[in-house]
């Protein structure tokens, strides 16, 4: 048996002159560790929305006057536990009133609509470990005993631990 | 070999340092975004009539002839102005010399100075509704009109037109 299987080899290391030609000097080795850290990310579509109130949105006879917005989005990227999004704008003294729903939200549930001010407020619920979007509808109203002017906010979108 | 050892643990601290510093820029990334949201309200003044077409009826009460005759009928007018400083003012483009149409405010809302009766007997333009300051009301409108002509049975048309201008 064993003069059979030295036969074998030995027959093997004649029809194969590669194997006989090549010899191991060294070796080496190493690790390769993949680390995913806590990414959380929020963008908005657009950094600029603008909305004006004219003729148009307003009814003879109706103080209110009413104009809306949907023409940007929210994104986020989130790959930890359960998170939420709120909102909060620059201007401690508006002139007018603006509020801010989130339509659609692909993840998560959307809170009921914020009426913006300098103190964060909730404006998406539940979400985690998920890539989404939603639509961004502001609304803003004025009053005809308001007058005109205009009212610059810059909206902050922060996700935070629920 | 030693040395090759000696120069990768030399460089250890750093590359260390250099690691942390990965994992604290990935663990701080933005969880911020910004928007600008711009609101602009522009002045505007809104006038609507309840009656684009105001058919009058002939009324029992004449007036002091008794050989005028007389007819009348009501449009609630409505505003909104968030303008400083307005005023509705009011003409007839087709007055006539043979009667006079009369006009009178009632059920006047919203804060406002506004002239309780005025006559429309010419072209010219008059002041109706005073101080639309950032407001909106409303308020009925009688018309009344009296003719001298006692053979006056022929239809007669008025084009009264109210027009928001500053004060």
């Amino acid at each position: 048996m064993k003069l059979r299987l030295l036969i074998s080899a030995a027959i093997l290391l004649l029809l194969c002159p590669q194997a006989r030609s090549q010899a191991i000097y060294a070796t080496s080795s190493h690790t390769v560790t993949v680390v995913v850290s806590t990414i959380t990310l929020v963008q908005v579509s657009s950094g600029v929305v603008g909305l004006t109130i004219s003729g148009a949105n307003a009814l003879a006879g109706q103080d209110l006057m009413t104009v809306s917005n949907e023409a940007t989005n929210l994104l986020w990227g989130i790959n930890s536990g359960l998170k939420k999004v709120v909102v909060n704008s620059s201007v401690a003294t508006p002139l007018f009133t603006l509020k801010l729903a989130a339509l659609s939200p692909s993840q998560g549930t959307a809170a009921p609509q914020v009426t913006l001010s300098t103190t964060a407020t909730d404006l998406l619920l539940n979400v985690g470990r998920s890539s989404g979007n939603c639509v961004l509808q502001y609304t803003a109203e004025a009053l005809a005993s308001q007058g005109t002017g205009t009212d610059a906010h810059t909206i902050t979108f922060t996700v935070q631990n629920q | 070999m030693k040395q090759i050892i000696r120069i990768l643990a030399g460089r250890l601290p750093r590359f260390s340092g250099f690691l942390i510093l990965s994992s604290a820029t990935l663990l701080s990334q933005p969880s911020v975004s910004n928007q600008v949201v711009t609101l602009e309200v522009l002045e505007l003044n809104k006038i609507f009539l309840s009656k684009d077409f105001l058919s009058l009826d002939p009324v029992a009460v004449l007036e002091s002839s008794a050989e005028r005759s007389a007819v009348s009928g009501r449009a609630r007018l409505v505003w909104t102005s968030n303008g400083g400083a307005r005023k509705i003012s009011i003409a007839s483009k087709l007055a006539s010399p043979s009667c006079l149409v009369r006009v009178d405010l009632t059920a006047v809302r919203g804060s406002t100075a506004a002239k309780n009766r005025l006559e429309l007997d010419d072209a010219s333009t008059q002041d109706f509704i005073h101080g639309l300051s950032k407001s909106a009301g409303s308020c009925e409108v009688v018309f009344l009109v009296v003719t001298n002509d006692p053979e006056w049975v022929r239809p007669h048309i008025h084009a009264v037109v109210y027009t928001v201008t500053s004060s």
